[in-house]
């Protein structure tokens, strides 16, 4: 109940705010429709089949790059690092009666929910006019499968963000590795290509990276292009990924609260 | 003054520095996982396209280089009433406001570009006159400044939508259509292909005069549209500071 009053309050935060999340949206939605435009354009040129996908479900794949990507990928990390540890905000979290980890989570939630609702909107719109609604998950073992998929996709962004969030405890500008951790993520998440278009090493590489497992692997789920044995292998890497992070999560949050200075650092 | 900033903060200098090769090779590893698939997209071979998105790194590090850090921080002066300084000072406060930082790492960009069509000729062999890139560069200059009136426009309508702060992100991800061929739009949907022509052009009208692509029609059409859009935002600058009111903007 305490923490979804705590969702409540930040939902009002993020109504109030509903030009920011418009722009997010938008900037969520942009660069895979313009990799849309571009895979259009080569199989409209070349007439044939690219890396095994036709046409319609390299659509389907982008538009729901474009929900996925506003719905689970957690942008916690740069108020975390500049706002909490570097301005000092996050003394007034510490002196709560609450988790710090819990309040930050349930906050996001509602910007990716209501970023998520948004793109949902242009999700459809275009779907209609690209006519490929027709790849989803049918079967209702699977739906709640890929349901649980979403939420344990969004959990692993969010705890890796705070990780990365927290490492401005030790460095000084915080930026130069964030912007490291954001080209390997768009990279191997999928949102340049679906993970099956990268020469092999790369694919290699993306099957062990947690990155695949917040976005790719919950798209092929909601397109149902996951078996049941598929979607459990999926779920439980996705716990494994979660278990070991939080363990780093624990210890990055102990050794850095002792370097942490109350005005800020 | 500006390099003077430069070797006073050397930490954050190199840590910008290093940004820039990051995001620099990553634009250019996102274009070859793009064509990674393909060979041509109509009259553009890969090779070409690759060019393309090297010449316009080199235009996009200029323009960082030049504008990005005062138009970054823009919606921010608009938000917290901060602009009032700038427009109380003895010069254009539309200059002083979009030219007042100079980011010298930002040409990393460039530098990267540059490296990358040595690559092209090196690895893919793509051929080119010289000649025709000295040609083209009176053109690149008239891209930018059509570049520099879009995001001008777009920056200012934080006067109206203040809390909008996060628009400068939307403006980068304008450089997605940049890179692309205008071949791409034209033939997804006429409609879009005229919404995003502005863009479109910028990079592709240069490196097309480069590749003995660009016609005399594509070389007016880009000097045209950049006359109307540097006298636009001009115009929309004006009427945006009339309705400017400080904290409470």
């Amino acid at each position: 109940m305490r923490y979804l009053r705590i969702f409540l309050i930040h939902f009002h935060r993020v109504i109030e705010n509903r030009s920011r999340s418009v722009v997010w949206t938008l900037l969520s939605i942009f660069n895979p429709l313009v990799y849309l435009c571009f895979w259009f354009a080569v199989y409209k040129s070349s007439g044939k089949v690219v890396g095994d996908l036709s046409l319609s479900e390299l659509a389907s794949y982008y538009l729901l790059l474009t929900f996925a990507g506003s719905l689970l990928m957690a942008h916690i990390d740069e108020s975390v690092a500049e706002e909490d540890i570097y301005e000092g905000g996050l003394v007034k979290y510490i002196v709560r009666p609450f988790s710090y980890f819990w309040d930050l989570y349930f906050g996001e939630l509602g910007w990716r929910i209501f970023q998520g609702g948004l793109s949902i909107i242009v999700f459809v719109i275009f779907s209609y006019f690209l006519h490929s609604l027709s790849h989803f998950v049918s079967s209702p073992i699977l739906i709640l499968l890929t349901l649980l998929s979403i939420i344990l996709a969004y959990t692993l962004s969010f705890i890796f963000r705070m990780i990365l969030g927290f490492t401005a405890f030790w460095v000084t500008e915080f930026r130069g590795v964030q912007n490291v951790a954001e080209t390997i993520i768009l990279v191997f998440a999928g949102f340049v290509v679906p993970l099956q278009f990268l020469p092999v090493f790369m694919q290699k590489i993306s099957y062990i990276l947690p990155f695949a497992y917040m976005i790719y692997y919950p798209i092929l789920a909601i397109q149902g292009k996951l078996d049941f044995s598929q979607m459990v292998k999926v779920l439980s890497t996705q716990a494994v990924w979660i278990v070991l992070l939080s363990l780093l999560y624990q210890y990055m949050w102990r050794k850095g609260l002792k370097l942490f200075t109350g005005v800020g650092q | 003054m500006n390099f003077s900033v430069l070797t006073a903060h050397r930490a954050a200098f190199a840590n910008h520095l290093i940004s820039g090769i990051i995001w620099g090779i990553f634009y250019f590893v996102v274009m070859l996982l793009l064509t990674n698939n393909v060979k041509s997209i109509f009259d553009w071979s890969k090779e070409e396209i690759l060019l393309l998105a090297a010449i316009l790194a080199i235009m996009i590090g200029i323009f960082n280089a030049l504008f990005q850090a005062n138009f970054d921080s823009f919606p921010n002066l608009v938000n917290k009433g901060k602009l009032d300084s700038y427009l109380l000072k003895p010069i254009d406060s539309q200059l002083i406001l979009t030219m007042w930082n100079i980011k010298f790492f930002s040409l990393t960009r460039s530098l990267i570009g540059v490296i990358f069509i040595w690559y092209l000729t090196v690895y893919y062999h793509i051929t080119f006159s010289w000649l025709g890139f000295a040609y083209a560069i009176p053109f690149m200059i008239l891209g930018l400044g059509l570049y520099y009136s879009i995001w001008s426009i777009i920056t200012t309508l934080t006067v109206w939508f203040d809390r909008a702060t996060n628009i400068i992100e939307l403006l980068h991800s304008l450089q997605g259509i940049m890179r692309m061929p205008p071949v791409v739009f034209r033939e997804v949907n006429v409609v879009l292909y005229m919404a995003v022509l502005p863009l479109t052009i910028i990079a592709a009208t240069p490196v097309g005069l480069v590749l003995k692509k660009s016609s005399a029609s594509n070389l007016i059409i880009l000097t045209v549209t950049s006359i109307i859009f540097m006298v636009a935002c001009r115009k929309f600058w004006l009427f945006a500071l009339r309705s400017y009111t400080s904290a409470s903007s």
